[in-house]
């Protein structure tokens, strides 16, 4: 990376898509440009967890002089002097492709058909290998497990195209939250019916409550099969907490920035999107560029 | 009754595990950085890693279980069932992939009557396929536990689960 040691301030001047932008320097590439009006979609990102570059959406050009590179925003560092193109041809176009290449693992996601129609993908030219898929390895269960919850319940199996997520449900690590499934950009993991089904045959009788073992309560015993969805406990946490995860209250992560994030399809399209229904102007979405034509 | 016999015998690997497993620790040092030389000596003893190795990992390392697993399950060095006593492993590297080595991996599933990853019922043979394994010269080239046999013809293959066996008899009667 090309540094400027003339700099002596902490604040610095980038170029964002020809606009002159004053940041801190050191701060993250994308936040700086979504605060700054800038449309860039992620899957892997969430405020709070460790940036990943999982999902390469988030890539754009940046340029200093005659030197440019294409990075993921989401985990770059910007330094003075920095030019970044977060829309032009060149970036749609590579986006466009990480876009297709999403969809061929997981066609049925309807955050990545969202995702295609607003740039204009309509086909992917890689063979998908297993239709149902819907996971696309962002690994933001996997972080929120080990970052937010803590119980390390959930990890990568195998490597190369062997690799999955896996979880180790009898090892009595996993306390049932449900975050992992609630970050799934892509809905995933399927929490109720299946994880909960081990969950229950693990504790038998003797079931603390889930919301116990997030730590939003003092112990407490689940009197209703771990069918949160019908419990009174779930319904006045829910109310507390909407619409973020209780557990990211539990561990006082900044509710905005998961909010804003979490709202999946608003994140992902600008508000004057069709498919936007939403209809929030949440600071993420508000103020955003129209979606890139197709070029 | 087989299933007591059973559990009696995942009790006996699972005692053997955490004895293996206090070993290695107590010569490598139980700090997170050691985690895969550990897994190393526990596979080389054990011939894989049995489940409550990985467990007794992650008690002595103090690291999440999760994690141990995952380095595990990554590297292709480890495995997570019981391998046979010889480890057949097929070169398929590009110069003995050129040289008919995929006909040759057939001809050992077709003769040891399994498919590749997995382990005869007698225990005897376990077939792998690897990459390169450095020996390009000596293409299509077998390692059996650590010893190579080059030059290898669809042939030769079908031969050598027999010719393994009798050697080690041979090796028995001594």
């Amino acid at each position: 990376m090309i540094k400027n040691p003339t700099t002596p301030s902490d604040t610095i001047t980038i170029t964002l898509d020809g606009q002159p932008i004053t940041a801190k320097k050191g701060e993250i590439l994308l936040d700086v440009a979504r605060r700054n009006g800038a449309f860039i979609p992620t899957l892997c990102h969430l405020d709070g967890l460790t940036p990943y570059g999982a999902c390469r959406l988030c890539t754009v050009k940046v340029k200093h002089g005659s030197w440019s590179k294409f990075v993921t925003s989401c985990n770059y560092p910007i330094w003075d002097g920095l030019e970044v193109e977060t829309a032009t041809d060149e970036v749609n176009q590579n986006r466009k492709l990480v876009i297709e290449a999403l969809l061929s693992r997981a066609p049925k996601a309807p955050v990545l058909q969202n995702l295609a129609k607003t740039y204009g993908v309509t086909t992917t030219r890689f063979p998908n290998l297993d239709p149902a898929e819907k996971c696309i390895l962002c690994g933001l269960c996997v972080r929120v497990c080990d970052d937010v919850v803590g119980a390390h319940a959930i990890g990568f199996v195998g490597r190369g195209q062997d690799r999955r997520v896996g979880i180790h449900i009898n090892d009595a690590a996993c306390i049932g939250c449900g975050a992992c499934s609630y970050v799934c950009p892509t809905d995933a993991i399927d929490m109720e019916s299946v994880t909960v089904g081990h969950f229950r045959d693990r504790w038998g009788e003797d079931r603390p409550c889930r919301y116990s073992l997030m730590g939003l309560l003092p112990g407490s015993v689940c009197h209703n099969n771990y069918e949160c969805w019908r419990c009174e406990t779930d319904q006045t946490i829910m109310d507390l907490c909407q619409p973020v995860h209780p557990v990211f209250v539990a561990r006082g992560i900044d509710n905005a920035g998961v909010r804003s994030v979490i709202r999946k399809m608003s994140v992902m399209i600008p508000p004057d999107h069709e498919d936007c229904d939403d209809g929030s102007t949440d600071e993420a979405t508000a103020g955003q560029q129209s979606p890139p034509s197709d070029t | 009754m087989a299933v007591e016999q059973a559990i009696q015998e995942t009790k006996l690997v699972a005692d053997e595990a955490v004895r293996v497993v206090d070993d290695a620790v107590a010569n490598l040092g139980a700090s997170a950085d050691q985690l895969i030389a550990i897994l190393q000596q526990v596979q080389r003893t054990m011939g894989y890693l049995p489940r409550a190795a990985l467990r007794r990992i992650a008690e002595a390392l103090d690291m999440p279980f999760m994690q141990v697993f995952q380095v595990a399950t990554f590297y292709k060095a480890f495995s997570l069932e019981p391998r046979g006593r010889r480890v057949i492993s097929v070169c398929t590297g590009t110069a003995c992939h050129v040289r008919q080595s995929p006909l040759i991996l057939e001809a050992l599933e077709r003769k040891l009557g399994i498919e590749v990853g997995q382990t005869t019922d007698d225990g005897e043979f376990t077939l792998l396929k690897v990459g390169c394994l450095g020996a390009c010269a000596l293409g299509p080239v077998i390692d059996v536990n650590g010893a190579v046999f080059g030059q290898m013809t669809v042939a030769k293959a079908e031969k050598l689960p027999d010719q393994l066996l009798k050697e080690d008899h041979r090796g028995t009667q001594k």
